[in-house]
């Protein structure tokens, strides 16, 4: 209980001096290049008068969630399938690692050409970057699956769909968390590089704004916002999941 | 449960690492008469858990048969490992098995197996002995008319593992069902079988059989198993 509360006390304490550096650095500057904190905070707080701060950073929320889930369930189901067939693995092996050192912005570039500039073709393209992590991942969980287990349902007759709901699917947790972890943080840098190319709007967009202002109290408080954003849903959302899922393990 | 099983595995076969194949089984014939209990005796790697999964209908990869009278019965298993799924509790562990009548089934087996202060308790929590106790459970709520146990007691000390054969006979002796139990113990034998079937060394296949009548509640009793452990080291393959 003390090492916990003491590392709390840390946390806040290394949270509070940034702020400071960053308040006094900013005073010290005086320049629009260099806002401090308190210039941003009012800047964010101007741009939810406005109502542009919610929605756009509620559109750009729905771009994440969409690409997100998106990414995870066709890379779960294709790592899935290529943990447990080795043949399926050495056919498309090479495709899988292809797509993941593709770098992300020819994908993005690639889908605007080929697509047009539309919400598909940046949310799949967002997807596309995502997918190639996503079936490493979930491919190492499903080739360590425990065929004892298997066998066990198979001898009692499960289903197909039992069987993978709640004798295979709780063996990838680990890796489908650890995946959603990763994920979440890489898709909304993303997705904030295909509104800044391809959207006319989102905090990807306001950014761009910004930047042909040299505005940097404006992208300092978008990006601020989305990452209390971010982080709302990690601890409100993902860490909640994933104890869970773990109440098992105490 | 009225449910016989017909034995007649020509030959399985293993895949061998060297690229060619192994006999496991050879020429092996069994017939299990309803509500009999056959133990299954032999050598390690004579091929007796081999034989299980071709009856369990996990194999179907042998020359041979396995002849059910009819369609394949509800076949409760017991294996080595308790093999529960540790993210569920006992309960959710025995619920998965079942499609139907759920609740009722799950807490009648628990009061009748003693499980039923464990029924929130995930297997981490549970000691071997009871581990393999709620496994045995599993097997039992599905109503099975085909017992299946391999080794289900082994690796238990001799008091854990006799609380488990006692329990079993009482839980036989309210719902009399064909069984086949694999074991290395002749001493586990004798307290359970009707009927005890020496295997060969691999590749398996029957060399004899000890036929043992005696209520199995009292087989704990050293003036009956005595006796009976000399029928069947006598009997026993050298």
């Amino acid at each position: 209980m003390t090492g916990r509360s003491s590392t709390l006390i840390y946390r806040l304490l290394s949270l509070a001096a940034l702020i400071a550096a960053w308040e006094i650095a900013g005073q010290l500057a005086d320049s629009r290049l260099l806002p401090p904190l308190s210039t941003v905070v009012q800047v964010i707080a101007a741009e939810s008068a406005a109502g542009r701060m919610l929605s756009e950073t509620a559109i750009t929320l729905a771009r994440v969630l969409a690409s997100f889930t998106l990414a995870m369930v066709i890379g779960a189901a294709l790592g899935l399938l290529l943990g447990r067939s080795p043949r399926l693995d050495g056919l498309l092996d090479s495709w899988v690692l292809l797509l993941l050192n593709l770098p992300a912005l020819v994908v993005i570039v690639l889908a605007y050409v080929w697509f047009g500039q539309i919400e598909a073709a940046a949310i799949g393209a967002v997807a596309i970057n995502k997918i190639p992590t996503v079936v490493v991942m979930v491919r190492e969980g499903a080739r360590a699956l425990d065929a004892e287990l298997e066998d066990m349902a198979a001898s009692f007759r499960l289903s197909r769909w039992r069987t993978l709901r709640h004798v295979i699917l709780p063996q990838l947790y680990p890796y489908l968390m650890g995946a959603a972890r990763s994920g979440l943080a890489l898709v909304w840098k993303i997705v904030l590089v295909v509104e800044l190319l391809g959207r006319p709007n989102g905090v990807g967009f306001q950014i761009s704004i910004a930047f042909q202002h040299f505005d940097v109290a404006m992208i300092l408080a978008y990006a601020l916002t989305f990452i209390i954003v971010v982080q709302v849903v990690e601890f409100g959302l993902l860490r909640p999941l994933d104890r869970r899922l773990h109440r098992w393990r105490q | 449960m009225s449910q016989s099983v017909r034995l007649d595995i020509a030959a399985k076969r293993h895949p061998d690492p060297a690229g060619g194949d192994r006999l496991a089984l050879r020429d092996l014939q069994l017939d299990i008469a309803a509500q009999e209990m056959v133990c299954l005796f032999g050598p390690s790697g004579c091929g007796k858990t081999t034989l299980m999964t071709i009856v369990a209908g996990l194999d179907s990869d042998f020359e041979g048969t396995v002849d059910f009278d009819g369609p394949r019965p509800a076949i409760g298993v017991v294996f080595q490992n308790p093999r529960l799924l540790p993210w569920m509790t006992v309960a959710q562990n025995l619920a998965l098995v079942l499609t139907e009548d759920v609740d009722a089934r799950v807490d009648a087996v628990l009061a009748a197996t003693g499980l039923a202060a464990h029924r929130d308790h995930y297997p981490g929590q549970l000691s071997g002995g009871l581990a393999r106790r709620v496994a045995l459970a599993r097997a039992m709520v599905v109503e099975p008319a085909l017992l299946l146990l391999d080794e289900p007691f082994a690796s238990l000390d001799q008091k854990g593992a006799d609380e488990l054969r006692r329990e079993l006979q009482t839980v036989l002796q309210a719902r009399p069902t064909t069984a086949l139990f694999v074991t290395h113990d002749l001493r586990e034998a004798a307290l359970l079988a009707d009927r005890v079937v020496f295997l060969s060394a691999a590749p398996g296949t029957v060399v004899t059989e000890v036929r043992l009548q005696g209520e199995r509640a009292a087989r704990f009793d050293e003036g009956w198993l005595q006796p009976a452990l000399v029928r069947l080291r006598a009997a026993q393959p050298a």
